[in-house]
């Protein structure tokens, strides 16, 4: 669906949440994920964020793509999440870990799920990084996008961009030391 | 300065970062469910934000706080007549209902009586201070949730009896979200000028737990248990906002991180 498509849509329906949800859900979860690294709290943002998306349809600006425009929304529902102590309490939930103390639930899950060793890396580098880095590489957002986004100047994301590869290159050099050893 | 060729590692970024498809059809139901419910249930996170402003506003008012959630997916589960619980709300519905003034407290009497009925369990007393009491309790149900309440009382000034205020409760309902499947939940509710913050425990190794406010100042929660199981509860004055939780196994140990 492309802002082409979504441009006859007057009126929000039952019909183009569920396009909305079959093309863009899995990202929209992804990208709440990078900023929250909590599955429970991503299912929630996700949620609000579509919902939001179709309540206030109206406001979708032509201009910007139907991605980037609900990342948008993701990223603003993250961030009240987060900025919600009651929501950093829900971390709560993951402090237990009968086995391994000192290792949360969703830390032993990303141990085991993340795709690959690089996505392992992109986890474990600071939000600001991590989130400038996706934008840029997973979501193929220009350097100017990303600074519309995350409301910075384009030369913040540019050195973001290089304090996550330089990090990025750091891990992965570890990583590949730590195999071999 | 900014090197923005891309590493050949970027191509990898391109792919999923988890292997399991995380945005299931669970979720996605839950969200055409929740889209069209009606606009004033607003955001989850604005629902606990508002439980809690509430709280702080009207101190003085007896206030019925029913599934105030953490997890904020959390269903509230209705006792039906038959004192049975009946089917989960529907998604969306709203987590926190706020009542005030003394027809609700005659409401939430009728249907904490109604929960004794069906299989009310005390937990613990706790006492904040000379002139302030809750009464803890919880509630088991067939399909495995919980339900947990407190009842609040304050002294009479003239007669130094104590009379209840009101109470409130929380939903915790089996098998509905990740949360709960990881065996632990937090809830907070406030009665004047207290908020009572609890959540179950199944980890045998957690021995006690504590909260610290901003000022590093230390508040040790209670760990109770019933036959509905073994919970923490602390009781904090003010907003639950700024405390941290450790939790502590036998050996004093901290279990976990500390959460803020």
């Amino acid at each position: 669906m492309d802002k082409e498509g979504l441009a006859h849509r007057v009126n929000p329906d039952p019909a183009m949440l569920g396009e909305l949800m079959d093309r863009y859900g899995q990202d929209v979860w992804n990208y709440a994920y990078f900023l929250v690294k909590h599955r429970a709290m991503a299912d929630d943002i996700a949620q609000d964020t579509f919902i939001q998306a179709y309540r206030h349809f109206s406001g979708f600006r032509q201009e910007a793509s139907v991605k980037t425009w609900l990342l948008r929304i993701a990223r603003n529902v993250s961030f009240n999440y987060r900025n919600a102590a009651f929501f950093r309490k829900a971390l709560l939930m993951d402090i237990v870990s009968p086995k391994r103390p000192g290792r949360s639930a969703e830390q032993d899950y990303l141990e085991r799920e993340a795709a690959s060793e690089i996505w392992r890396c992109v986890l474990d580098l600071p939000v600001k990084l991590r989130e400038t880095l996706v934008l840029h590489a997973k979501y193929e957002l220009s350097v100017a996008e990303i600074a519309d986004l995350q409301r910075i100047p384009e030369g913040t994301v540019k050195s973001r961009l290089f304090a996550a590869r330089r990090r990025m290159a750091f891990l992965l050099k570890e990583d590949g030391e730590d195999d071999r050893s | 300065m900014t090197d923005l060729n891309d590493p050949k590692w970027y191509d990898q970024l391109k792919g999923e970062p988890l292997r399991e498809r995380n945005f299931t059809d669970t979720l996605a139901a839950r969200i055409k469910e929740g889209a069209n419910l009606p606009e004033s249930r607003g955001p989850t996170y604005r629902r606990l934000a508002g439980a809690v402003l509430a709280a702080a506003v009207v101190a003085a008012t007896t206030i019925f706080y029913e599934g105030l959630s953490d997890a904020a997916k959390q269903r509230s589960a209705e006792i039906a007549g038959n004192h049975e619980i009946t089917s989960p709300l529907p998604v969306g519905t709203p987590l926190i209902g706020i009542k005030f003034g003394p027809a609700d407290i005659e409401d939430e009497r009728t249907e904490t009586e109604a929960a004794g009925s069906v299989a009310r369990r005390d937990l613990t007393l706790i006492q904040p201070d000379e002139d302030a009491k809750f009464q803890l309790w919880t509630v088991r149900y067939e399909d495995g949730s919980y339900r947990f309440g407190g009842d609040f009382y304050v002294k009479k000034e003239s007669s130094q009896e104590w009379q209840r205020q009101g109470s409130s409760t929380f939903t915790e309902v089996a098998s509905e979200s990740r949360l709960s499947n990881l065996g632990l939940f937090s809830h907070a509710f406030s009665h004047g000028e207290y908020t009572v913050l609890a959540g179950q425990l199944t980890d045998d190794a957690i021995a006690s737990a504590y909260l610290t406010d901003t000022n590093d100042e230390r508040t040790d929660a209670s760990i109770a248990q019933n036959a509905d199981g073994r919970f923490w509860v602390a009781i904090v004055k003010g907003k639950p906002l700024d405390f941290t939780l450790q939790m502590v196994d036998r050996d004093g140990r901290p279990v976990g991180e500390a959460i803020r």
